[in-house]
């Protein structure tokens, strides 16, 4: 009971934030006289900047928003729009949304296939392409299209001079196999005047993101492969690593700051150095190092090295613990406290800023991180959101725009909240960062 | 126990069961069924057809030693050599890669696959020199070691436009022959609009461009002199790019710039030879599905590519060849093995290459990779069958003496980048033939020198 | 537990961090500089070669691009970073209210991972349908429009090749704007810096600012004579932390160009370059060497910075 009864006692004292203070929220008066006056004409000039600055910065990512809520033929519409928008026209009857898919620049025939592969279907075919009630067509064979060996009878059922545009009913985006079983789309050639277009937010896109980024040759299961899976090893190693990094970090500041042990200046001193080697100096030997210890192909080469520390979490910790009242320390080794406990009871609760700040930045650094897990993690199944949105674009290449920025939402807004919400915690750490200079 | 001491035995605990627990994905493995990995470069329709013949695999439920069936899990990946140099170099590879030919030497040379000699010899019944078309044989070797064996063989070859040729008033049965009639018919075969600007072309050196490494080839030159020497600045070598820069010359390099503008992508309707640009193009064996996709109605013909001496009726092509090998340090190469010697069995290269029988369940496939096989002799109908209209011609071109590999010497990526910087040099007149070609030389050979002086070094652990 | 020591207990509560620095740090590092005299392709064990490779880089065409690549990467990154922070700093400083709208608005684009950045900004450049292009092309329809009207002769050229118009760059597959357009592109992720500069701007007491209104000073000059000597230290660590960073750029590159460093090696940057020899064509040694190379290169950089910065960075109570 005493310790408790000490830790409380300290916590009472000492719930103030200890530490570098954060950039002063709102300056009001104070501050902001430093540079620019009270000269309000110059305050309003400077908003006007910074406001046209910051629609600079948040222009991409307004960009990334609206293309993520588009259908994919919009994001092929010149000029751009920025409502994303949903083309309605009337399909068999009923009034659907539909992808403008192209405009014709020649005259077509919709017309019914009397032989051949798709007998009894409709295709659209050029209108000079039919001779004499026959026209050569193509079919579908293991996932490309060929020409029938003969010409194929047809029946046209419409004309459609050139201007008309070929649609498509729209549908949300599925995997491969999904839209299989969704059957044939409707689709019909239209007038641009029958066409009609209301803003419309396609989410679906967030849903086949999920779907898209798995392939065909991925296990099934939700949570086996593609976004979701990806996700789930990102937290993994996440998590990991922030616990780590906290624990390994707050022993070894502590260490540093308040015990006495051989070298320990020197060692402080390498500390402070190895900040400044570059990582592709090391890579080579530290993959080398993962891969005598078979690490190569699992998340231990991402997360393990965190439980022994990092040089610059350590720097800001020391600094930290070296700020905070040595009489208190002093205090709970009197009362018989092992070091264990004056970490847990004394240092922690005092220290949580500063603790919170490095687990705050750990776990954005792990969550960013693309050079580690593309070395190590060998198997799709294992890779994070980082190497498994890459992937997903490097073989889309660059259609699926709509879907890409769908997935980059998904991979970016979690930080995105975890800013907002500890937005004082980062702009604490931000200050401290500097307390090198 | 006080509340820290808990917390530290709670975070050992942590991490010992997260160290624990974090282990490579391990492949389904039951006493009856064991899973091994393939990673195939192919994507698109060529992909499919590897991974269809992988499922013929599997539905033969070919057991391994230890009474497992053996499954192999085919995935497509993407820059295939990438990935799986890290993977190899990690020690987590898969159990079979398929690379192009040309990958393997390079990585035979850092020691990143798996010999597979002891393999062939155990099966020499199956797996045998004398049953394959010896380039092809002789491409999967490399420093006295088989590397790969086959999936699919390619060799290049002249295709014409016959509808073009019949317009020009030339014989769309006849294609030229040697260089000079090449440059005869491609010359009747070109037309300008009224402002002199080129509308159609008889032939394109750099159209498709994928080989010009190899003009000296149909010259009689060479580019390397064993593993050695290089001998870019072989006097032949001089002689096809002098050609290449009279051709440059003669129609313009601006006016056939603009020209090339037009051509649409290698996949597509618009593709110089399929859109009726360019009338006769250097390509190899799949040129075929290419037309058959895009333009089923073209009359078109192909024959050897012509070459400037006459060598007894030994035409010249360029092999190429899709390969499947065992990386250093797979875990299963007796499954994968397994696997390899299906796919070199007539029936499982057959499925592969062309149109074929599933031997298991007797279905037709739609025609494969469309191209033609490895072996010496294919069964009867295999030929018949095949959706390719000449593949006779291309096996006659592989069985060939002149149908040269690329060369397998250790610089031979950047040589060959080097060769292709040659020709643009002397295309656009920034350089004498003779000045590219020696340039090429003198930085390369040393370049050379320098890696065979390290493979000396490691002669014995080559052994 | 009276019976340890505490000096062995120091060594202790330590010891996770010596095995961490000597294991992941010190002893690759040692390593790095033995492999870069040897032929190593981490599947067979190291050969001495002597200084071999570091011949070789003398003669490797690629590595100098590279090299070149970097340093104009740095060039223009470094300081077009340093302008951009620091008025931000300094105006969000002077602007005193609307931090908390500032702060979200120039902070979010460094959260956003560098892989996301990398493809966002590919769709931004895409020349055809980027927002960029789409943005940019009016004014240049609107160039032609003058250039026609003032020389009606290019109006055939124009009809002729489309190309004799001007039109917006290509961006990332053009050889000239490749580099540029990731500069621009790590400009945008700036704001870190920014905050930095903020908070160390909040920290200059409020007398040096009154002392210097008492000598009538106008505003710029007490940014220069009093706001940036203050901060110089800051900036000065930044500088450097810029060094190493613009010498390690490799996400980015990566992805944009699929590995390739493209188009025609126009963003192949050295780490690109070592990573393609280490992982691609298995030549650790020779890779090894040229991260040493880049080691010093940095080495020799904060040397050079802290030599000119010693009489212009100011450090309270020197």
């Amino acid at each position: 009971m005493p310790e408790s009864k000490l830790s409380r006692w300290l916590s009472g004292r000492f719930s103030k934030r200890i530490g570098p203070k954060a950039p002063v929220e709102d300056a009001g008066g104070g501050y902001g006289n430093k540079v620019g006056g009270g000269n309000p004409v110059v305050h309003g000039a400077l908003h006007v900047i910074l406001l046209a600055a910051g629609s600079l910065f948040m222009l991409p990512l307004l960009w990334m928003t609206v293309t993520s809520l588009k259908p994919l033929s919009q994001t092929m519409q010149l000029p751009p729009t920025w409502i994303p928008r949903a083309t309605l026209a009337v399909l068999g009857g009923e009034k659907l949304i539909v992808e403008k898919q192209k405009q014709l620049e020649k005259p077509h025939v919709i017309a019914v296939l009397k032989g051949g592969h798709d007998k009894g279907q409709r295709k659209l075919l050029e209108a000079d392409v039919v001779k004499d009630g026959k026209a050569m067509v193509k079919y579908t064979l293991a996932g490309r299209e060929e020409y029938e060996p003969e010409p194929v009878p047809v029946e046209i059922v419409k004309e459609c001079p050139a201007g008309h545009w070929y649609v498509t009913q729209w549908q949300p985006e599925f995997s491969a196999e999904r839209e299989k079983d969704q059957g044939e789309k409707k689709w019909d050639c239209v007038a641009e005047s029958e066409l009609s277009e209301v803003p419309h937010v396609f989410w679906s896109n967030y849903a086949g993101a999920l779907e898209r980024m798995r392939q065909k040759d991925d296990d099934p299961g939700f949570f086996s492969a593609g976004f979701m899976r990806c996700l789930l090893n990102t937290l993994w190693v996440c998590i990991l690593s922030v616990i780590g990094v906290t624990v390994s970090c707050t022993l070894v500041a502590y260490s540093f700051s308040f015990l006495n042990f051989p070298g320990r200046d020197v060692l402080f001193a390498l500390t402070l150095a190895v900040m400044m080697v570059p990582f592709p100096a090391t890579m080579v030997p530290i993959f080398d190092v993962f891969r005598s210890l078979g690490w190569v192909g699992t998340f231990k080469p991402l997360w393990v090295p965190a439980w022994f520390g990092g040089a610059f979490y350590i720097f800001l910790l020391r600094q930290f613990f070296l700020g905070l009242p040595r009489d208190l320390l002093d205090a709970a080794r009197i009362d018989g406290c092992t070091e264990l406990e004056i970490i847990w009871h004394v240092i922690v609760p005092l220290a949580r800023p500063a603790l919170a700040m490095i687990a705050l930045f750990q776990f954005l650094g792990c969550w960013k991180d693309f050079m580690g897990p593309l070395l190590y993690l060998t198997d799709r199944s294992q890779f994070t959101l980082s190497l498994g949105l890459q992937q997903f674009q490097s073989q889309q290449g660059g259609t699926p725009w709509h879907i890409l920025m769908a997935a980059s939402m998904m991979f970016s807004l979690p930080l995105i909240i975890l800013f907002i919400i500890a937005r004082k915690t980062f702009m604490q750490g931000i200050a401290m960062t500097g307390i090198k200079g | 126990m006080k509340t820290p001491h808990l917390i530290a035995a709670l975070l050992a605990s942590v991490f010992i069961l997260a160290f624990y627990y974090d282990q490579p994905p391990r492949r389904e493995q039951t006493p009856e069924k064991i899973t091994i990995t393939y990673w195939e470069k192919w994507t698109g329709f060529e992909g499919e057809a590897m991974k269809a013949t992988i499922d013929v695999f599997n539905r033969k439920k070919i057991k391994n030693k230890k009474g497992q069936v053996i499954f192999c899990k085919c995935l497509s990946v993407t820059q295939v050599d990438r990935k799986s140099a890290l993977a190899i170099a990690g020690g987590q590879p898969p159990d079979i890669c398929g690379f192009w030919e040309f990958n393997t030497h390079s990585f035979a040379d850092m020691g990143a696959l798996r010999p597979l000699d002891d393999l062939i010899e155990r099966d020499k019944d199956k797996i045998d020199a004398s049953k394959y078309i010896p380039v092809f044989w002789e491409m999967c070797k490399h420093r006295g070691k088989m590397w790969c064996l086959p999936t699919t063989p390619a060799a290049v070859a002249l295709h014409w436009n016959k509808d073009m040729f019949r317009e020009a008033g030339l014989d769309p049965e006849k294609p030229p022959r040697s260089i000079q009639e090449l440059e005869e018919f491609a010359e009747k075969l070109t037309k300008k609009d009224k402002d002199g600007r080129i509308i159609q072309m008889g032939f394109l050196p750099p159209e498709p461009g994928w080989w010009h490494w190899s003009w000296g080839y149909f010259f009689g030159g060479k580019l390397n002199d064993g593993l050695e020497k290089l001998t870019a600045n072989d006097p032949k070598n001089i002689e096809a790019f002098k050609w290449v820069a009279k051709f440059a010359e003669k129609y313009g390099r601006e006016d056939m710039l603009a020209f090339q503008q037009g051509f649409g992508s290698f996949d597509s309707p618009q593709n110089a030879f399929l859109s009726g640009r360019v009338a006769m193009v250097l390509q190899g064996v799949w040129m075929a599905n290419f037309i058959r996709f895009h333009r089923p109605a073209m009359k078109w013909g192909c024959g050897p590519f012509p070459s400037n001496f006459d060598d007894g009726g030994h035409p010249v092509s360029i092999g190429d060849m899709d390969v499947i090998t065992i990386p250093r340090g797979a875990k299963h190469v007796d499954e994968a093995w397994e696997v390899i010697k299906f796919i070199n069995s007539p029936e499982g290269m057959e499925y592969l290459c062309g149109k074929a029988e599933d031997p298991t369940t007797g279905e037709m496939n739609n025609g494969g990779q469309g191209k033609l096989t490895p072996f010496l002799q294919d069964r009867p109908g295999f030929i018949e069958r095949h959706p390719h209209p000449f593949l006779k011609v291309f096996i006659d071109l592989a069985k060939s003496k002149n149908c040269v590999p690329p060369p397998k010497v250790a610089v031979w990526d950047e040589y060959q980048k080097e060769m292709t910087n040659v020709f643009e040099l002397v295309w656009l007149n920034k350089m004498s033939a003779e000045e590219a070609l020696n340039a090429a030389q003198n930085r390369l050979q040393p370049k050379l020198d320098q890696i065979l002086k390290i493979q000396k070094l490691r002669e014995d652990e080559w052994k | 537990m009276p019976a340890i020591e505490s000096r062995y207990k120091g060594l202790l509560y330590a010891l996770p961090w010596i095995i961490g620095l000597s294991v992941f740090t010190l002893y690759p590092f040692a390593a790095s500089v033995y492999y870069s005299f040897t032929d190593f392709s981490v599947l067979q064990s190291p050969r001495f070669v002597g200084l071999s490779n570091f011949r070789e880089i003398a003669g490797d065409e690629v590595f100098w691009k590279a090299l070149a690549n970097t340093f104009y990467y740095a060039a223009l990154s470094i300081p077009a970073g340093l302008i951009v922070s620091l008025s931000l700093a300094l105006m969000m400083n002077a602007a005193r209210r609307g931090q908390v709208l500032y702060s979200v608005i120039f902070y979010l684009p460094h959260l956003v991972p560098a892989t996301v950045t990398a493809i966002l900004w590919m769709w931004m450049y895409n020349p055809e349908f980027g927002l960029l292009n789409s943005m940019l092309r009016p004014f240049f329809d609107f160039a032609n429009e003058v250039r026609k009207w003032w020389d009606p002769s290019v109006v055939e050229l124009m009809k002729a090749d489309p190309k004799v118009a001007w039109g917006p760059p290509a961006w990332l597959s053009d050889t000239t704007w490749a580099l540029p357009s990731l500069v621009f592109m790590a400009l945008w992720s700036v704001g870190q810096n920014a905050f930095i500069y903020l908070a160390k701007l909040q920290d200059v007491p409020q007398e040096m600012y009154e002392a210097a209104d008492i000598d009538g000073a106008s505003t710029l000059q007490k940014i220069r004579y009093v706001t940036l000597p203050m901060i110089s230290p800051i900036i000065f660590f930044n500088i450097i932390m810029g060094i190493i960073g613009a010498f390690q750029v490799f996400t980015e590159a990566f992805i944009v160009t699929k590995g390739e460093g493209g188009p025609a090696r126009a963003t192949t940057f050295l780490p690109l370059y070592i990573w393609d020899n280490a992982f691609r064509y298995f030549r650790m040694g020779y890779a090894s060497a040229m991260a040493w190379l880049l080691f010093l290169i940095i080495l020799a950089l904060t040397i050079i910075a802290f030599r000119l910065s010693r009489d212009r960075v100011y450090y309270a109570g020197k």
